[in-house]
């Protein structure tokens, strides 16, 4: 009768530790939470930002559009004459009038530390009303080539 | 005789191994919390602080004023300090029947309001508060403001232009 006393015990095997794979998942899982987190924190100030631009854009559009109407869409409006504190216009380049429009200026216009460039045009539609048009365009980045553009069109009777 | 050796507890290299890496997360991570937390507030303050919210009450309140007036009856202060207007209290109404004038004075935009014939004031309201520039401009028959508000946290600027009634 054969028997095993005589074979020696292995000993059971402890593990201790963290093998590399789990270190490896581990830190993938970890990363993606970090890029995760720095990801929308970047997104949501940048979207933030475009916003707030959008917003202000709006406002410049809408003050040059609206001073236009009061003055009847008079060939003679000067917005770099109004002398506002806050709001600084001055003559330059600006984006094309659209088709059919008549372009009166352009001028780059400055508020909240956003900067803008606008071009006033109008189209007389018929006798006695006229189409006034802004269009303001700015750079998402805050500065370089405008990417991003509003077009605002009143009408008013000269 | 001994098979093998059994080993309990840490030592103390590993204890400082672990307490040193765990202080490293723990930093990044409140880092992390505390730029966020910042981030999350200049984000929010940007929409919901007082000088938000009040520059574009303020507009709106000067946009439904100066679209009911009548060009005939603006007044301008030559310095832009204030402007009065009398307007149509309602799309009904046949003539002028109230007043209302802005006044930026003392770091605060207030808007008072009244009727007319005989002119009585109904009210005065602070608009804004931390009002540091303010400027009313007529431009044809249309009055423009540029207000801007600081409370030394953050600074808004809003302008608004309205054309008037032509009678």
């Amino acid at each position: 009768m054969k028997t095993n006393l005589l074979k020696p015990i292995k000993p059971s095997r402890c593990r201790r530790g963290f093998s590399l794979l789990d270190v490896i998942i581990a830190s993938v899982v970890f990363l993606t939470a970090i890029l995760g987190t720095a990801s929308y924190r970047y997104y949501s100030t940048l979207d933030e930002r475009k916003a707030a631009m959008q917003t202000s854009a709006a406002r410049a559009g809408l003050l040059l559009c609206e001073s236009w109407r009061g003055l009847r869409g008079a060939t003679t409006c000067n917005p770099t004459t109004w002398n506002l504190s806050g709001v600084y216009i001055s003559a330059g380049s600006g984006p094309s009038a659209p088709s059919g429009f008549t372009t009166l200026n352009s001028y780059t216009l400055t508020t909240n530390t956003f900067a803008y460039t606008a071009t006033l045009s109008w189209q007389n539609l018929s006798t006695g009303l006229r189409a006034l048009n802004v269009t303001i365009a700015w750079p998402t980045s805050g500065s370089g080539t405008p990417n991003n553009s509003y077009t605002l069109t009143s009408y008013t009777l000269y | 005789m001994r098979t093998h050796e059994t080993r309990k507890g840490i030592t103390l290299t590993e204890l400082m191994v672990t307490i040193a890496i765990s202080t490293i997360v723990i930093l990044a991570v409140a880092v992390a919390l505390s730029d966020g937390q910042k981030a999350w507030g200049n984000m929010y303050g940007d929409m919901n602080s007082d000088v938000a919210v009040q520059s574009l009450t303020a507009c709106k309140r000067f946009d439904a004023v100066i679209r009911a007036a009548s060009s005939n009856d603006c007044t301008i202060d030559p310095a832009g300090n204030w402007v009065e207007v009398d307007y149509y209290s309602s799309s009904s109404a046949t003539n002028v029947d109230r007043y209302a004038r802005f006044t930026w004075q003392n770091s605060q935009l207030t808007y008072e309001y009244g009727s007319l014939g005989p002119k009585t004031t109904i009210g005065i309201q602070t608009l804004c508060i931390n009002v540091t520039a303010c400027k009313f401009v007529k431009v044809g028959s249309s009055v423009q403001m540029v207000l801007t508000l600081n409370d030394n946290t953050r600074s808004v600027t809003v302008a608004s232009s309205d054309v008037m009634n032509n009678q």
